[in-house]
């Protein structure tokens, strides 16, 4: 048998559609293409093809039924879970060629982007405008609001501002079929079920965005940003509750251990304290009116639960300093591993400072070393395992306390993925989270939209199997 | 009730009873009619089949309040109002005022996406709806989401399922993330003189920093009703509330008042017992009155000026609330007869050709009312909608002819 899923008649169909050089076929061309964020399976694609219109993605989508081959598309492969893993191989759709802002209104409060275009654009593009889009994930230089849609994305300033849907006013799609679809559009609501909401998240499993209409936020008039520095984890998970509790809604409230303060320092030299064992970054946005009342009563909570100290951004370079940290919280953990593993389970806020003491005892029981960076006030938990993939050992004993971590989680009332998603990595927790019932009827949900199961195959259920096209070409894993 | 074509109501109090139910219905494919207070059953098309009704006003149970996390479990069958009274004891609300509290179930309010004036500001359901359970038409219990305010786990149910009319499941069950009661809240009101000065009026709202929590236009009779003994005889009042801190409410207060001060119009203040009147007429608008036909429309947000113009010169007798965030309600209290078919034709392509949708959410006297006249013209994404039917309820006995 030929070692490809496609055919070169495939290829040449492709090439007629979108051009030659943007079809990639060569294994040295693809390798790029064979995992995202998730490194531990990984899979080439037989052929990676670059559309600039929705057009090009609708006669690409045809051509892969004519041939039966899977298809699955991807933005900057920035997700974390292996959710553009090309499961079965076949055509990899990269959307990164389409990649306008078609319109900006600011009146009506949406734009309109292609999916290739990259979060942090549209950001800059507003600028000045007096709004800005809210979702701004720790990779928004790099991954794409189609990605965005896609995985639902969150960040640190969802707590206050919600995740992508949230933001989401609808989208032009290509689906399984081919058929180029819009589901909402630049109004805030339709009638009928609301299947923008139940289409984002759907980890590319049921359509292909092509166009997207972003909710655009007013900016707020001003911020504070404080730096609570705490000597014990159980006072700053407590500070956490009780500036909720005060109700008071920061617009983040992020949490990060004595691991990666550490790390953090050695790449950015922001003076924070090494000794510290928790460090929270808060921030309340807003109008201004209200900004110094907030800032008091955190500072207050805040000592008031053992900080040390609650530091001030002086001014928006500090501040712009902090975020920067704190969102190549990531890049920084570089320097104390080779390799590492996130995972994203989420609890009740409240169930944080039980799950941080378990995280250390699952690391210990595994003799591994988990570092903690996280969105701690929507309750979502970010550990880091920090390892070395050449060490098939270690490998295997970081999959087994991330697996205790996230177990840990569902007990605790909570669950396996807050912003990552559930791509291939965790799709073995999905019968811990959900009933039989369940999955069967998120499979059904499934078939409305990709009734052959050839838009990326093997993701998200459990059940969803590989729609009996087989891999052909061998898979990659880390050494396991 | 009576507009249902119902054999029989069962009153479950038990999710495993809902089940049985409606296995056996699906069994005997019998129609199954979810109620919960029965305050929507003439939105949309007007059922015809005999079948079973399936009250859920006993499915109320609290299931978990964890204050602290924010969130809340209840059962579908709880009313909005016992669900504000407990959330109040907590200084927490869900701030979508749904008109007839005392009756509409979360359960209803979830299947009819019905929202309230601080949608402006405060969204809808969908942004604060973080778990459920429900019955599907084969009878099958299912759940999706969970109990953390962040989760993308599986394929998001909640919010499918916000809109559906009871036609994909029937819920029994919410989990629903809640936010803290403001400190202060207040609304200021002004006239206004034309339907330019409307849109003048609301993209200077969206222009400025004022954050408010509700942009609400109040136009017809119904403003003499709450604004009459202010500044007598109006045609339209633009109402904006403010909610937050003290400082925060006293700063865009003042900020407002200055604004509209310079275009020399006359303002009200409307707080304390006064301010909740407004509140709940606002809330109240479209069920309030018992009107004979009530027409939602959701629009660009710019386009509601000139959708309100239309409406009103088509229809003068017509009542209509509106909003900044793209609602229109358009009230009539007197049955149209045969002018209403005329309306609707017209209002239909002018919805679409101002960038939005309409549909009729309330009808005292829906025969003769074709699914074109009540949802306008389908869409491609409707495809999808029938799609997922076949898959949730392959023997279409949920709300059958809902849609038409």
């Amino acid at each position: 048998m030929n070692s490809r899923t496609v055919s070169s008649k495939l290829i040449s169909d492709l090439v007629a559609i979108v051009g030659a050089d943007r079809v990639l076929s060569a294994r040295s061309e693809l390798a790029v293409y064979e995992c995202d964020g998730f490194v531990i399976e990984k899979n080439s694609p037989d052929v990676a093809v670059f559309p600039r219109t929705t057009a090009e993605v609708a006669a690409i989508v045809h051509l892969c039924n004519e041939h039966s081959v899977p298809f699955v598309p991807r933005g900057a492969g920035t997700s974390l879970a292996g959710g553009c893993l090309p499961v079965g191989g076949g055509v990899m759709i990269v959307l990164t060629q389409m990649k306008q802002i078609v319109e900006i209104n600011l009146r009506d409060r949406y734009a309109v982007v292609e999916p290739g275009v990259v979060n942090v654009w549209l950001t800059q593009a507003l600028r000045g405008s007096g709004y800005h889009y809210a979702p701004d994930p720790s990779s928004q230089g790099a991954c794409t609001i189609g990605g965005n849609v896609a995985t639902n994305s969150g960040g640190p300033h969802t707590l206050k501002y919600g995740v992508t849907v949230n933001h989401v006013l609808g989208f032009e799609a290509v689906m399984a079929d081919g058929r180029t679809v819009q589901f909402g559009g630049p109004t805030a609501e339709s009638f009928g079920p609301d299947l923008v909401g139940g289409l984002v998240g759907s980890e590319g499993t049921l359509a292909i965005v092509t166009k997207v209409w972003v909710r655009l936020t007013r900016d707020p008039q001003g911020y504070r940003t404080m730096l609570g520095v705490f000597d014990s984890v159980e006072d700053a998970t407590q500070s956490i509750s009780e500036i909720v509790g005060a109700g008071i809604i920061p617009a983040a409230l992020e949490m990060m251990d004595q691991g990666i303060v550490v790390a953090l320092e050695e790449a950015f030299q922001f003076g924070f304290p090494l000794d510290a064992a928790a460090v929270l970054l808060i921030e309340v946005d807003g109008l201004e009116a209200g900004l110094d009342a907030q800032r008091d009563a955190i500072v207050d909570i805040c000592t008031r639960c053992g900080a040390r100290e609650v530091r001030q951004a002086a001014d928006d370079a500090q501040r712009a300093k902090l975020w920067k940290c704190r969102k190549q919280a990531f890049g920084a953990v570089g320097r104390l591993s080779p390799s590492y593993c996130t995972q994203d389970g989420v609890v009740p806020r409240t169930k944080l400072p039980h799950i941080l003491r378990r995280i250390t005892e699952i690391g210990a029981k595994h003799e591994v070393r988990i570092v903690n960076v996280f969105h701690a006030g929507d309750g979502n938990l970010h550990p880091i395992v920090l390892f070395d993939e050449r060490d098939a050992a270690q490998v295997r004993r970081v999959l087994a306390a991330s697996n205790e971590i996230l177990e840990e989680c569902i007990a605790a009332g909570g669950s396996v993925t807050g912003e990552h998603g559930i791509g291939v990595e965790k799709i073995d927790l999905m019968k811990k989270l959900f009933t039989p019932d369940d999955l069967e009827v998120m499979g059904r949900f499934r078939a409305a939209f990709n009734p052959q199961g050839n838009l990326s195959p093997g993701k998200m259920l459990p059940t969803a199997g590989a729609c009996g096209m087989e891999q052909i070409h061998p898979g990659r894993q880390a050494a396991m | 009730m009576s507009l249902l074509p119902l054999t029989k109501t069962n009153t479950s109090d038990d999710e495993a009873d809902v089940c049985a139910a409606i296995a056996e219905a699906s069994a005997a494919r019998t129609p199954v009619y979810a109620i919960g207070g029965g305050t929507s059953l003439s939105f949309g098309c007007l059922p015809s089949e005999a079948g079973l009704g399936v009250r859920t006003t006993s499915l109320a149970k609290l299931i978990d309040y964890p204050a602290r996390d924010m969130t809340i479990t209840v059962q579908a069958g709880m009313t909005y109002a016992e669900l504000s009274r407990l959330l109040a004891q907590e200084n927490q609300r869900l701030p979508i005022d749904p008109p007839q509290a005392e009756q509409a179930t979360i359960g209803g309010i979830l299947a009819t996406n019905t929202s309230g004036p601080r949608r402006y500001g405060c969204g809808t359901l969908r942004d604060y709806l973080i778990g459920l359970s429900a019955v599907d038409g084969r009878g099958t219990l299912f759940h999706a989401g969970g109990r953390v305010v962040k989760n993308v786990a599986g394929y998001d149910f909640c919010r499918l399922l916000i809109g559906s009319l009871g036609s994909l499941a029937v819920v029994t069950q919410a989990t629903i993330k809640v936010i803290p009661i403001p400190e202060r809240s207040l609304m200021l009101a002004c006239a206004l003189r034309s339907a330019n000065e409307m849109e003048t009026m609301l993209a200077d709202l969206v222009a400025s920093p004022i954050m408010p929590s509700a942009v609400q236009v109040l136009c017809g009779k119904s403003v003499q009703k709450v604004f009459a003994d202010r500044w007598g005889d109006v045609r339209a009042v633009l109402a904006v509330g403010l909610e937050g801190t003290q400082a925060e409410v006293e700063w865009m207060r003042t900020s407002l008042e200055s604004r509209w001060g310079q275009k020399r119009l006359a303002i009200e203040r409307v707080e304390n017992e006064r301010g909740e009147a407004v509140w709940r007429h606002l809330s109240e608008f479209p069920a309030a009155d018992d009107p004979a036909l009530v027409l939602k429309a959701v629009l660009m947000p710019s386009r509601v000026a000139d959708f309100c113009d239309l409406v009103h010169s088509l229809a003068p007798e017509a009542e209509l609330l509106a909003d900044g965030r793209g609602h229109v309600f358009v009230k009539f209290l007197a049955p149209l007869d045969d002018a209403a078919g005329l309306l609707i034709r017209h209002l239909h392509p002018a919805a679409i050709q101002l960038g939005g949708r309409l549909a009729v959410v309330h009808n005292a006297e829906p025969q003769g009312w074709t699914r074109q006249m009540i949802w306008g013209g389908r869409t491609e994404a409707d495809d999808f909608v029938d799609a997922i039917r076949r898959q949730f309820d392959p023997h279409n006995i949920l709300n059958p002819g809902r849609w038409g």
